[in-house]
């Protein structure tokens, strides 16, 4: 567990300086307050500074591991990058970096920006704890991407539906299988499945009342 | 030069239970540099990964390091 202590003027100065230390929001820490402020005589003698214990949350704790994580990866691989993060809505963190590097770090078709996603996530869930969903992005790139391979998943939904024949993808990982079989779950006219095993996994779009 | 081993070195110790054992050399060819990694046996799971996606995810990140410095790279996984 890292837990911090700071000292301040007053117990919010106090807090305001550890977290920012830490690099954590407010509620991603609890605080102990070890000692109130004194202003002692006439604020000359005697004074003593408020003293606080910030503890991150298990969150926060995973937010600091994950980063520092990614951050050594990073410098090991002679990367200069400034890594932001959010939670993610549905749960989880996401990592955004950006920089000068920011084309190396998503490699061709995204394949650097998933292998360092991986790396990540199996080095911080070796931790026990609860298992952390953890996403990686490089300046916007994800986001993009997910909008575009829905768009694509839309115009073969249509072109099953005109046609009544099923449809192949090409080998996706979980992540863009996932966007996939999200965006057409609304469309009762199909249905999604997977096929295949590992690396040659294979999306394929039905329509809805056809056995695959 | 430096980077490659580094980073192996990095991705291996993280990853392993007997980080001591880690041992990664370089062997610098004309065109190519081979960087070997050995871990203790009961590790070389960790860093192959089911089917090798562990292995797989290193390499790719070693082939980015080596071509930002201008050069190629290959893992080695030795027992």
């Amino acid at each position: 567990m890292i837990a911090i202590e700071e000292v301040g003027r007053s117990i919010e100065e106090a807090v305001e300086a550890g977290l920012k230390r830490l690099g954590l929001p407010r509620e991603l820490v609890v605080v102990e307050t070890l000692e109130e402020a004194n202003r002692g005589f006439l604020g000359l003698v005697g004074g003593r500074q408020a003293r606080v214990r910030l503890v991150p949350t298990q969150m926060g704790e995973q937010v600091l591991h994950a980063k520092e994580v990614l951050a050594g990866l990073l410098q090991a691989m002679g990367v200069e990058t400034e890594i932001g993060w959010e939670e993610l809505p549905e749960g989880g963190l996401r990592l955004n970096l950006s920089g000068p590097h920011a084309g190396l770090l998503i490699g061709k078709h995204g394949q650097t920006l998933e292998a360092l996603q991986f790396i990540v996530h199996r080095i911080v869930s070796r931790q026990p704890g609860e298992r952390l969903r953890i996403q990686l992005d490089v300046e916007g790139y994800v986001e993009r991407r997910r909008q575009q391979l829905e768009q694509y998943a839309l115009r073969l939904a249509q072109q099953v539906k005109s046609t009544g024949e099923p449809v192949t993808l090409d080998p996706m990982n979980p992540a863009d299988r996932r966007t996939v079989h999200l965006v057409l779950q609304r469309d009762s006219e199909v249905r999604t499945e997977s096929l295949g095993e590992g690396l040659l996994r294979r999306l394929v779009i039905a329509p809805a009342g056809r056995r695959l | 030069m430096k980077e490659m081993k580094e980073l192996v070195e990095f991705i291996a110790k993280s990853l392993v239970d007997e980080p001591d054992q880690v041992r990664v050399t370089e062997v610098e060819g004309e065109k190519i540099t081979i960087i070997e990694l050995r871990v203790a046996p009961g590790d070389l799971g960790k860093v192959i990964g089911k089917q090798g996606r562990t292995a797989r995810s290193i390499r790719t990140l070693l082939n980015a390091t080596a071509t930002k410095l201008r050069k190629r790279a290959v893992l080695e996984i030795l027992e």
